[in-house]
C-alpha cells in the first residue's frame, strides 16, 4: 500500500490548481468573443403559429350545451315547468348551432352536411342529468354562463361578421342567464 | 309573472377598477365604464355608436313616458331608465375621447305606437330595447378596435336583458331571442 501514490502524497498547490483553471477559461472563452469566430452569424426566422379560429370551439361548445339541453329535458319530461322553461332556451341554442355551422362552412367553403337535428351528432357524449330540477336547471345556467364568456371572448379575435355573430349569440346567453336566475 | 331579473356576475371583478374599459361579464349588470384612451375608432364605427347614443337618449325619453302609464312596474322602469342614462354618459365621454361630438339628445322621441295604457307601455319598453340590440350590435360589426367592440357588446347584452324582462311582461312568447341585435322588430 505505501508505493501506490496518492492525493496525498503529490498535493496539488493551490496557486498551481487556479492557474490552471484559469487557462482553461481562457480557452474557452476565446470562442465566445466576437472577433473570435470565423462562423458567420445566421438569423432564422421563425413565424408564430397562426391564431387559433375560436369557432371551432365555440361550435363544439355549443354542441354539448344542445345536448346537456336534449338530455334534460328528457329528464324533466314529467315536469311540465321545467319544459316550458328549457323549450325556447333550446330553440336558441339549436339556431345558434346552425348559424356557426353554416358560418364555419362559409369560411372554408365547404357545404354544410345535411342533417334533420344538427344536435345529434355521432360525437354527441351521453350526458347524465340530474334528477332534481334545480340542479339539472342550475347546471343548464352554468353552461350558459361559460358559454357566454367563450362568445365575449371570441368577439375580440375575429372579423367584423363573425364578431356581430358571437356578439348576438354572447348576449342571448345572457338572456338565458337572467330567465334561468328568475 | 315577474319580469327575469339580471343576474350577479359571478366574477368579483365584474364592477370594474376605475380604468376598466367594460364590465367583464357583459348582460351582469354591471355599469359600462370607458377608458380614457380607446384607440382609433374607424369613422364608420363612429357613426355606428352615435347611432347607439341615440338610442340610449330615446329610451331616457321614453321610459319616463312610460312610467306614466305603467305605474304597475316603476321600479323596473327606473332600473332600466338607469341602466340607460349610464350608457349615454359612457357613451358621450367615448365618442369625445375619440375627438367626435356626440349628439345631443332631442326635445321628443316619435315610438312606434302611441302609449295609452300600460298594455302600449309595455309594447313602448319592448320597442325601445329592440332599436337598442340592433344599434349595439351594429357597433361591433363596424369596427375592428376590440375595446369598441367589448363596449358594445356589453351595451348590447344588457339592451338584450332588458328587452327580455319587457318581453315577459308583454306577455310575448318566447321571451328570449336567439340573435338579438339581429331579429325583426
Amino acid at each position: 500500500m505505501s508505493g501506490v501514490p496518492t492525493l496525498r502524497s503529490h498535493p496539488i498547490g493551490r496557486r498551481s490548481f487556479l492557474t490552471g483553471v484559469g487557462a482553461a477559461g481562457a480557452g474557452a472563452l476565446s470562442g465566445c468573443s466576437v472577433f473570435g469566430g470565423d462562423a458567420p452569424t445566421v438569423t432564422s426566422i421563425v413565424e408564430a403559429p397562426p391564431p387559433v379560429d375560436p369557432i371551432e370551439t365555440l361550435t363544439a361548445i355549443t354542441r354539448l350545451h344542445l345536448a346537456r339541453l336534449d338530455a334534460t329535458l328528457a329528464a324533466l319530461a314529467a315536469d311540465a315547468g321545467s319544459v316550458a322553461l328549457l323549450t325556447p332556451l333550446r330553440a336558441d341554442r339549436a339556431a345558434h348551432l346552425d348559424a356557426l355551422r353554416t358560418e364555419e362552412a362559409r369560411g372554408t367553403g365547404s357545404a354544410i352536411a345535411a342533417t334533420a337535428d344538427p344536435s345529434s351528432s355521432p360525437s354527441t357524449p351521453s350526458l347524465e342529468v340530474a334528477a332534481d330540477p334545480t340542479t339539472a336547471i342550475a347546471t343548464i345556467r352554468t353552461d350558459a354562463e361559460n358559454a357566454q364568456l367563450q362568445f365575449t371572448d371570441g368577439v375580440v379575435a375575429t372579423g367584423r361578421y363573425r364578431a356581430a355573430l358571437f356578439a348576438s349569440i354572447s348576449a342571448c346567453l345572457a338572456t338565458h342567464r337572467s330567465v334561468l336566475s328568475a | 309573472m315577474t319580469a327575469p331579473t339580471t343576474p350577479a356576475a359571478s366574477d368579483s371583478s365584474a364592477g370594474g377598477s376605475p380604468d376598466a374599459s367594460v364590465s367583464v361579464v357583459p348582460g351582469s349588470g354591471a355599469v359600462v365604464t370607458t377608458q380614457v384612451d380607446i384607440g382609433a375608432v374607424e369613422g364608420d364605427a363612429a357613426q355606428a355608436v352615435q347611432v347607439g347614443l341615440g338610442t340610449a337618449h330615446a329610451a331616457v325619453w321614453a321610459y319616463g313616458l312610460i312610467s306614466a302609464y305603467d305605474t304597475e312596474d316603476l321600479a323596473l322602469v327606473r332600473r332600466c331608465r338607469l341602466s340607460n342614462e349610464q350608457i349615454r354618459d359612457s357613451t358621450s365621454d367615448l365618442l369625445s375621447s375619440v375627438g367626435v361630438d356626440p349628439i345631443a339628445t332631442e326635445v321628443a322621441y316619435r315610438l312606434p305606437l302611441v302609449v295609452t295604457d300600460r298594455a302600449t307601455a309595455l309594447q313602448a319598453a319592448v320597442a325601445i330595447e329592440h332599436d337598442a340590440t340592433n344599434a349595439w350590435r351594429a357597433v361591433v360589426g363596424s369596427t375592428g378596435n376590440y375595446q369598441l367592440r367589448r363596449f358594445a357588446l356589453t351595451a348590447l347584452s344588457d339592451s338584450a336583458v332588458r328587452l327580455t324582462g319587457w318581453r315577459v311582461l308583454a306577455g310575448v312568447i318566447p321571451s328570449t331571442v336567439p340573435f338579438p341585435g339581429n331579429e325583426p322588430g
